[in-house]
């Protein structure tokens, strides 16, 4: 285990209740891209501007265009201002730009990171911290393969005593089983598991890290949290937008691999893994991929009966006319890439036999809306026959974004001689109860590897396991047994994904 | 006096503080949550003082949902009788103009005015109006009397004060004495007791601590602490207390505590080693400057008054780090209490700084 000099300072003893970051470089290769200017720039700012990041913490854009670090910095501050959660605080940021520096090299050539191991070094050695380097891939995934054999080949992936160097790597990991194997394996080649941090940023969202807590920091939840009580659950992703400036990723992905894969089945795990026996990153890893090795495989002509896909023509979203997927620019006009998507899941354990989780994601969809919905078992239609048929059942919904909270449906009596018998809706916001804006999913990442702690990484198992339950349904499209479906942008989507919840006797939920 | 006291809010019946409440929040807009996280009651003898709770309460009810509740005795009133007034009040902020960073917070206030005999049961009135199950803290500004009443603490969760404001500590150190024996053995692991203790002169020191902890973040640094040999404080002539309470932290840090003959003129490490210890007074921030110094290596925080930065500065011949800054958040009293009800309000660290310096305030 490295020595962290953060957590051997006895000052630091006590201020408060996570671990700090360690001093260290991060190296972001992929520098002029969006993710840097939008997200880890101004992360990396605003975890400066509230004190929690250490002095000696050094931030080094590589890349290809010809750039000095003045000019990077002028970049960055632009986009940090543009980008921020916060005010930009003229010396703060000073403070912030004088660590972070530009390195001109191409992924490709070896010699970049030759020079580059110099250049961290010098940096290194003149402020008298040892080489603790962290290597951000926020390229294009083609890049991952020779980024990955370059830092091998020049010794930048080396552990020396209490040095170290962490890799995090952007998704998409793969784009199927096979490929997520052989970037696993790749990457493990030259890092451990242990110093690898794979991002899925959702789950560094408040919410998504509140579920846990709702279910097992609360008696009553988890009591009930079982087949015997839960009917069904339903996990919608649900977009206004469409593909953005994405067409040629989404393309090849689709709302499968995109959102499915990564983020769905998480929230899957989140809602449904036993309790680890303690909060350490692998018994919460462990526990989550029980998940995933108990859901029921969708393959062959199941697919066709568990699954819906299908792509947005043209509609009104939100009143303003958009285009079709296909005249989308970028897209081939005889593209069959789904834009959406409906899936049955069966976990197949104690805990959960028996009860549906429906999950639907799509894009140019009415309205923004992520969330987890508990859907309870309704109570036998004994006491209040007359009323019996409206009863409707308690739902317990975790809103992810926007507008995060919990809401809770119970049924009350309406006030008057008569039983009648309504819905109500406990409803807790966290905008309304907690005054400080939530930082920003990337911020809480960052400060997670630099203290490295992987809890809210997934692990290799995780990434192929998914991938296998996933290829499942996507060999089966490719094989045209599920066919493509269309729906007009701005409705919630094909008829088919209604009849899909419908044979379970529910329907969606109105976001 | 009587004509001079009008609080904010609607004035009601006290028996009818519950069901007005309730009919203030009926009719509102589906976007109009009213939530609670806790209760937060004050009390003070000193009318002049209503308007400075009631700004004091209107800024923290910005930013947190609470049910707020001032409470203010006037036992030598010609009448004994409880009046009542009450507001409920959403906060909308839109932090860059986007939907999802739109904030309301909706909370509620009560005013009491306790008179004559009713003083002697203002707990018990004040703890019939509070948000059931939510946890209450206790705000009390000014000194401690010289008892304090012993059945309070069954329902206090926190208590927050401020020592920088006392003008005799050492009686209110005395009057709070056994709730921080309690609160000790509590820490020490003897039995788990209600009532949490939270000084906002504490507080108000966190960002020097945080920014005086990061000077020690590398191994050359660290390896300075055994033979530290001066410690020089400056601080603002009504702060000496904070500039003790911050002395006495970094002592605890480093192992030391006061020489017990030194008057606060040096510090003593459990092998007997001898630090020495200056305090200057000097106008400006409560800190101005903390300096730690070794054998061989330097290290110091300097706050400028006004600026709201720190500036830190360490140096020896093994350590190369440039200077630089740390953020520094507001000290104005609303700001402190925001940030310390943000907390949860377990301080083991200033129990165990308390525990070392008491017996020298």
């Amino acid at each position: 285990m490295f020595n962290n000099p953060t957590s051997t300072n006895p000052f630091r003893v006590g201020l408060g209740s996570r671990t700090v970051p360690e001093p260290c470089s991060i190296v972001i290769f992929g520098a002029s891209g969006d993710l840097t200017r939008r997200k880890l720039i101004p992360a990396l700012y605003n975890l400066s501007a509230s004190g929690n990041l250490p002095p000696g913490v050094r931030v080094i854009g590589f890349a290809r265009r010809d750039k000095t670090t003045e000019q990077f910095r002028s970049e960055m501050e632009e986009a940090t201002r543009t980008f921020s959660r916060r005010s930009v605080d003229d010396k703060l940021w000073a403070n912030f730009a004088s660590n972070v520096y530009y390195f001109r090299g191409d992924f490709h050539i070896r010699q970049s990171y030759i020079d580059l191991d110099r250049y961290l070094s010098e940096l290194e050695t003149s402020q008298g911290f040892p080489p603790r380097r962290l290597f951000y891939l926020s390229a294009s995934p083609d890049e991952f393969p020779c980024i990955l054999n370059n830092l091998r080949e020049t010794g930048l992936n080396k552990i020396h005593e209490s040095n170290w160097p962490r890799i995090v790597l952007e998704k998409p990991f793969g784009n199927d089983l096979a490929s997520a194997r052989k970037l696993n394996e790749l990457v493990l080649e030259v890092f451990r598991e242990s110093q690898t941090f794979r991002i899925d940023h959702y789950l560094g969202k408040e919410t998504a890290q509140n579920i846990l807590v709702l279910r097992f920091a609360n008696k009553i939840f988890e009591s009930v949290w079982n087949a015997n009580y839960i009917d069904h659950v339903q996990i919608s992703a649900c977009e206004s937008l469409g593909i953005g400036g994405r067409a040629g990723y989404y393309d090849k992905a689709g709302a499968l691999r995109d959102m499915v894969q990564n983020h769905l089945l998480q929230f899957v795990c989140l809602t449904a893994m036993e309790p680890p026996s303690d909060l350490s990153p692998d018994s919460i890893r462990d526990e989550k991929v029980k998940v995933l090795r108990a859901l029921r495989p969708i393959v062959g002509n199941d697919v066709a009966l568990y699954t819906v896909r299908a792509q947005y023509t043209a509609g009104r979203v939100e009143g303003q006319p958009v285009f079709g997927y296909r005249q989308e620019t970028g897209i081939p006009t005889d593209s069959s890439t789904e834009t959406y998507t409906a899936l049955r899941l069966d976990i197949d354990n104690w805990r959960w036999s028996g009860v549906p989780f429906f999950l639907r994601t799509g894009k140019r969809l009415p309205k923004n809306a992520t969330e987890i919905a508990i859907h309870f078992k309704a109570v036998p239609p004994v006491l209040f026959r007359s009323s019996a048929l409206d009863l409707e059942e308690n739902v317990l919904v975790i809103r992810i974004q926007p507008d995060e909270g919990a809401s809770l449906r119970i049924a009350v009596k309406r006030p008057g001689p008569t039983v009648t018998i309504e819905p109500v809706k406990m409803d807790f916001h966290y905008r309304t109860s907690f005054g400080s804006v939530s930082p920003d999913a990337y911020e809480r990442l960052l400060l997670d590897v630099m203290a490295n702690d992987s809890t809210l990484f997934a692990r290799r198992d995780e990434v192929e396991e998914a991938w296998r339950f996933v290829d499942g349904i996507r060999n089966a499209w490719d094989q045209g047994i599920c066919k493509l479906l269309f729906y007009s942008a701005g409705s919630w989507g094909p008829e088919e994904a209604d009849r899909l919840i419908a044979k379970h006797g529910t329907f969606w939920r109105r976001l | 006096m009587q004509e001079l006291f009008s609080p904010p809010g609607i004035q009601v019946e006290p028996s009818q503080i519950e069901i007005s409440l309730n009919r203030m929040w009926e009719g509102e807009g589906e976007n109009r949550a009213k939530a609670c996280l806790l209760n937060l009651v004050a009390f003070t003898e000193n009318l002049d003082l209503l308007d400075k709770y009631v700004n004091l309460f209107n800024k923290v009810q910005t930013e947190f949902a609470c049910r707020a509740i001032l409470a203010i005795a006037q036992r030598n009133s010609q009448q004994d009788q409880i009046r009542a007034w009450i507001s409920a009040n959403c906060h909308i902020e839109n932090n860059f103009g986007s939907e999802e960073a739109h904030r309301q917070i909706c909370s509620e206030q009560i005013i009491l005015h306790f008179e004559g005999e009713t003083v002697d049961g203002w707990e018990n009135f004040v703890f019939a109006h509070l948000d059931s199950d939510l946890p209450l803290v206790l705000l009390w500004l000014e000194d401690f009397p010289h008892e304090l009443n012993p059945n309070l603490w069954r329902y206090v969760d926190r208590l927050v004060f401020d020592s920088s404001k006392w003008t005799q500590p050492g009686a209110s150190f005395f009057s709070l004495g056994p709730i921080i024996n309690s609160r000790l053995q509590d820490l020490y692991g003897c039995m788990r007791r209600r009532t949490h203790l939270c000084d906002l002169n504490w507080t108000r020191l966190l960002p020097y601590r945080f920014a005086f902890a990061s000077l020690f973040d590398s191994e050359a640094a660290q390896a300075e602490i055994p033979s530290f040999r001066y410690l020089e404080i400056h601080h603002s002539p009504q702060h000496s207390l904070a500039a003790k309470l911050f002395a006495g932290w970094i002592a605890l840090r480093i192992q030391c505590q006061p020489h017990p003959d030194s008057n606060w003129k040096a510090l003593v490490t459990r092998s007997g080693r001898e630090l020495q210890l200056v305090f200057v007074e000097k106008d400006g921030p409560i800190l101005s400057s903390c300096e730690l110094v070794s054998e061989s290596a330097s290290f110091r925080l300097t706050k400028k008054d006004k600026d709201g930065h720190f500036e830190l500065c360490a140096k020896g011949s093994e350590i190369l780090i440039p200077d630089y800054v740390q953020p520094f958040f507001p000290e104005e009293d609303e700001e402190v209490l925001l940030r310390e009800l943000a907390r949860r309000g377990y301080h083991p660290l200033y129990l165990q700084t308390m525990d070392l310096i008491r017996n020298f305030i």
